[in-house]
């Protein structure tokens, strides 16, 4: 009870803020920001940490600043609510449904509530995490939190490389800060903030495709994405890669509803995910360089100046965090040591292409599998196939939404085949390691623009009745 | 109308697939370990008196384990692991690969121990801990 209370004002913060920024208020809306919220609110709370540490190490306040600051988004939203009025909300908050959308809900409802089940027997045999959580995320989080004081040594080159003292802190601040917050050392918190942002993941990818599709879509992009062991099992491991598909999606989803309302506060949103991606793993400076070529690339033709600026604004803050990390705190990281080295002598190497392209070409086929015997492929090819089957016209005034979500995802995989070409490990070890894992980071993003580009179930089931849209 | 029917039968694949994968991995998740117990907490309190006995929170220490003894049997990956849960475990401590800090951890089983004693031990004081474990503090020359 005492982790999720301590979590509560960074979530809440996080609400409020998106709520200030996109002060939209049909249901559906609603729902997208308070899971956005949960991740935003984590990440910012992660960064203010890591500040407050630069200034007042070993004083135990963090609460107060956690608090003040909940209380100052209160007064703002509460203000603006008050000026505005209450005329923009809707009568009614519950949608009403078709008999189609009940049932696509129904069966989504149930692959929900198993998997959440999944998710917390997982959590509770493996209290502690995975492999990685115990070598960089909760290990760092116990560098700063058992001798917060001198909590800088945390990054000290003596550390084995293996450790990867260089690795963004999102997880580790939030851990620390929680367990300052509670006045011990939980295993509840880093459990629940894996959960969290599971949760927010399917949250934001159920939201966004009720708010620009269907009810019946949104329900079956639930179906489909907690309908696969490898992302549900991957939420509850406490590790930093759902994290980082959230802030995936996140962004791609914001760029998609920047260009269906043009509201700015979308676009500093999205300016924020991006910088919070590059506070939640190395692979996050990725989307960094993915979300601002998107940006520009999207937005060439269509309010450009308003489009990059507002990003930027966005990206500013976290991004800045970031790179002083980088720059000035953590030791040389694994790549870019090994580029220092030389190692961009491997970009030549032929078996080094076709090793990383035999794994990708693996993994586009079997990612994401449901364990049925007989059936050897993932979801990708299915995802594909039923792309084919029910892909519907893009509208002109939609390509650049498109167009962006599609730049973020092939930026982002050429990202992850560069590291691999320089990589100073094994290959063969590095790419079993960690492929499946990247292409997590990617896949809830590439559902949501595969249903987004599709027509909606209920059109298929129910093809005499129009969806009910809130 | 063919296309249509089509599209309905994918639906409901993706649905029962989706419904059959999640039962299934419920029933996986369950085979994963103990409820009741968790080996890093138990890796943490096996190291707790080594720990109350170093003289500092925060610093580095040496490590050992078999894979750094000539001669005694290890298993690579396990000797990786523990390895890894036991900087966990030590945190804010850090520790480095080697015999070469003041102060320094052994994690040995028997055999290795006897092997290492025979060549190494009279560098250092050693104290004997439970599960094979010992701080070494080296003797100043």
């Amino acid at each position: 009870m005492g982790a999720v209370l301590v979590f509560t004002p960074a979530i809440l913060s996080g609400m409020l803020l998106v709520h200030i920024l996109w002060p939209d208020r049909t249901f559906w809306s609603i729902i997208f920001k308070a899971c956005l919220g949960i991740g935003i609110g984590l990440g910012l709370r992660s960064l203010l940490y890591f500040l407050y540490l630069l200034i007042l190490p070993g004083h135990n306040a963090f609460i107060y600043i956690d608090l003040v600051c909940l209380g100052c988004l209160l007064i703002i939203a509460a203000a603006r609510e008050l000026r505005g009025g209450r005329s923009g909300w809707s009568p009614g908050l519950l949608p009403s449904l078709t008999p189609t959308q009940h049932a696509l809900v129904i069966i989504s409802g149930i692959v929900f509530v198993i998997s959440l089940l999944s998710t917390a027997n997982y959590l509770l045999r493996r209290r502690q995490g995975d492999w990685d959580a115990w070598m960089m995320y909760n290990r760092a989080a116990r560098f700063v939190y058992f001798d917060q004081a001198h909590w800088l040594e945390s990054f000290s080159p003596q550390m084995d490389p293996i450790f990867h003292a260089d690795y963004p802190l999102l997880l580790a601040m939030n851990i620390a800060a929680s367990w300052e917050m509670l006045g011990r050392d939980s295993a509840a918190v880093p459990m629940l903030q894996s959960a969290l942002f599971a949760l927010a993941c399917a949250g934001l990818t159920v939201s966004a495709l009720a708010v620009v599709k269907s009810v019946g879509q949104a329900a079956l992009g639930l179906t489909i994405l907690w309908g696969i062991p490898v992302f549900v099992n991957e939420g509850a491991r406490q590790m930093a890669d759902v994290p980082m598909a959230f802030f995936v999606l996140a962004t791609g989803t914001l760029l998609y509803l920047y260009v269906l309302r043009g509201s700015a506060g979308l676009m500093v949103l999205a300016g924020i995910t991006t910088g919070l991606a590059a506070w939640t793993k190395n692979e996050g400076s990725v989307l960094v360089v993915g979300a601002a070529a998107a940006v520009v690339f999207a937005f060439a033709r269509r309010h450009f100046w308003r489009s990059t600026l507002s990003f930027a604004a966005g990206l500013a803050v976290p991004l800045a965090v970031a790179l002083s990390f980088k720059l000035f705190l953590a030791p040389s990281g694994d790549i870019v040591s090994a580029v220092a080295g030389g190692s961009t002598n491997q970009l030549a190497d032929v078996t080094r292409h076709t090793l990383i392209l035999q794994y990708l070409w693996s993994e586009i086929k079997g990612f994401g599998s449901w364990g049925i015997a007989g059936l050897g492929i993932g979801i990708i090819p299915f995802l594909a196939i039923y792309y084919v089957l029910f892909r519907s016209p893009v509208s002109p005034e939609h390509r650049p939404a498109y167009s962006a979500g599609i730049a973020i995802l092939i930026i982002q995989v050429l990202g992850y085949y560069a590291a691999y070409l320089v990589s100073p490990y094994d290959l063969a070890w590095h790419l079993s390691y960690s492929s499946t894992r990247i292409v997590l980071q990617i896949f809830p993003l590439l559902l949501f623009l595969t249903l987004c580009a599709s027509q909606e179930a209920e059109q298929v089931l129910a093809p005499a009745r129009q969806p009910v849209m809130e | 109308m063919r296309i249509l029917w089509l599209q309905r039968v994918f639906l409901g694949l993706i649905a029962a697939a989706s419904v059959y994968a999640s039962i299934q991995n419920l029933i996986s998740t369950r085979e994963l370990g103990s409820i009741s117990e968790d080996p890093v907490a138990q890796w943490e309190v096996r190291f707790g008196p080594l720990k109350e006995q170093l003289p500092f929170v925060r610093g580095v220490v040496g490590y050992i384990s078999d894979s750094d003894v000539p001669g005694a049997a290890f298993d690579p990956a396990n000797d990786e692991g523990e390895y890894i849960l036991t900087q966990y475990a030590l945190a804010p401590i850090i520790i480095v690969r080697g015999t070469d800090q003041e102060w320094n951890v052994a994690n040995l089983g028997i055999e290795a121990f006897a092997r290492w004693s025979a060549k190494d031990r009279f560098e250092f004081d050693v104290l004997p801990l439970k599960g094979g474990l010992y701080l070494l503090h080296r003797i100043e020359s």
